[in-house]
């Protein structure tokens, strides 16, 4: 489910390059010059993100990976809306206003990343008798993908 | 690209990407700007600023983008005033001002406006500035302002 969240964004972004690169304008962080070699090439990244994140390729590894990714966004949209702009998200779709709803629905996201990541440590001390975190791991995505419906 | 005149986005994509655009590229044949009116329902001298532009289109490019600059170089002054005319007339002297007043007269102005309003309503524009483009075989929609830089760099990838 979480490779999917993945496979989607990246493709949304992929449908327009220069949409994308508007967003990470709006955010005034970075500079022009890198703005469209990142709005061409971060969906990919996502992308291979989701992929892995399905198939299970070196998952902890890969989901440490997303973790790191999804904080960083977080990081740029909490920045982008503390600083007073009016920012689109871009997360999602592309007329997502950056709002504190916005920033907690992403944060939600991070996690079940966490939790893949954490999986190995969690089955050493918890023991094989975990699956109700897990459950609750997938509630959570499930939650966030439905506030991600209703602000819609 | 669809935009209003009196949408403060509009006026900075036009002073800040597209006038450069229509310098560097469109000028020497490599980039083509074909530009909407989409004057939005809560601005109140919108219509009124697309009618002018129109008919200026009418009298000339030249006379065009005098009217383009002026109209978005003096935006928060005819906003707060409605002082178009006064804008115009500045931007175009008294002959082709009172040309441009007389074209105005002509239904088909507000008709040309109301087809490129049906025209965003139909590829869904909600907002202003709202641009497509069409490069490499496909249609790119770009809500919001692109910089110029940004921009620059996709037209030298993709144009020789």
């Amino acid at each position: 489910m979480l490779g999917g969240v993945f496979l989607y964004t990246g493709h949304i972004k992929l449908e327009s390059p220069l949409q994308f690169a508007a967003i990470l304008s709006g955010y005034k962080l970075f500079p022009d010059s890198i703005i469209l070699p990142l709005s061409y090439y971060f969906p990919w990244v996502e992308i291979a993100l989701g992929i892995l994140l399905i198939i299970g390729w070196k998952i902890r590894c890969v989901a440490l990976g997303a973790c790191g990714l999804l904080t960083t966004l977080i990081v740029i949209l909490a920045g982008t809306y503390f600083r007073g702009i009016d920012a689109n998200c871009g997360c999602f779709s592309f007329d997502d206003r950056i709002t504190p709803l916005t920033i907690a629905r992403d944060a939600l996201i991070i996690l079940p990343t966490l939790y893949l990541a954490a999986e190995p440590v969690l089955r050493a001390r918890l023991g094989h008798d975990h699956s109700r975190y897990r459950e609750v791991g997938i509630g959570i995505v499930i939650a966030a993908a439905i506030a991600i419906g209703f602000e819609r | 690209m669809f935009s209003d005149f009196e949408c403060p986005a509009c006026r900075e994509f036009y002073l800040r990407t597209i006038r450069p655009v229509l310098k560097e590229y469109s000028s020497h044949g490599k980039v083509c700007v074909v530009y909407h009116e989409f004057p939005l329902r809560g601005h109140k001298y919108s219509r009124q600023a697309a009618q002018y532009t129109k008919a200026a289109q009418r009298l000339g490019r030249k006379q065009w983008t005098a009217v383009l600059d002026a109209l978005c170089e003096n935006q928060e002054k005819w906003h707060q005033d409605g002082s178009l005319d006064d804008t115009v007339f500045k931007a175009l002297g008294a002959d082709e001002y009172f040309r441009l007043k007389k074209l105005l007269l002509d239904p088909s102005i507000d008709t040309a406006i109301g087809s490129e309003i049906a025209l965003g309503v139909k590829k869904e524009v909600n907002s202003t500035p709202t641009f497509f483009v069409y490069a490499i075989g496909r249609e790119q929609k770009v809500v919001g302002v692109l910089p110029y830089p940004v921009l620059k760099d996709f037209f030298d990838r993709i144009v020789k």
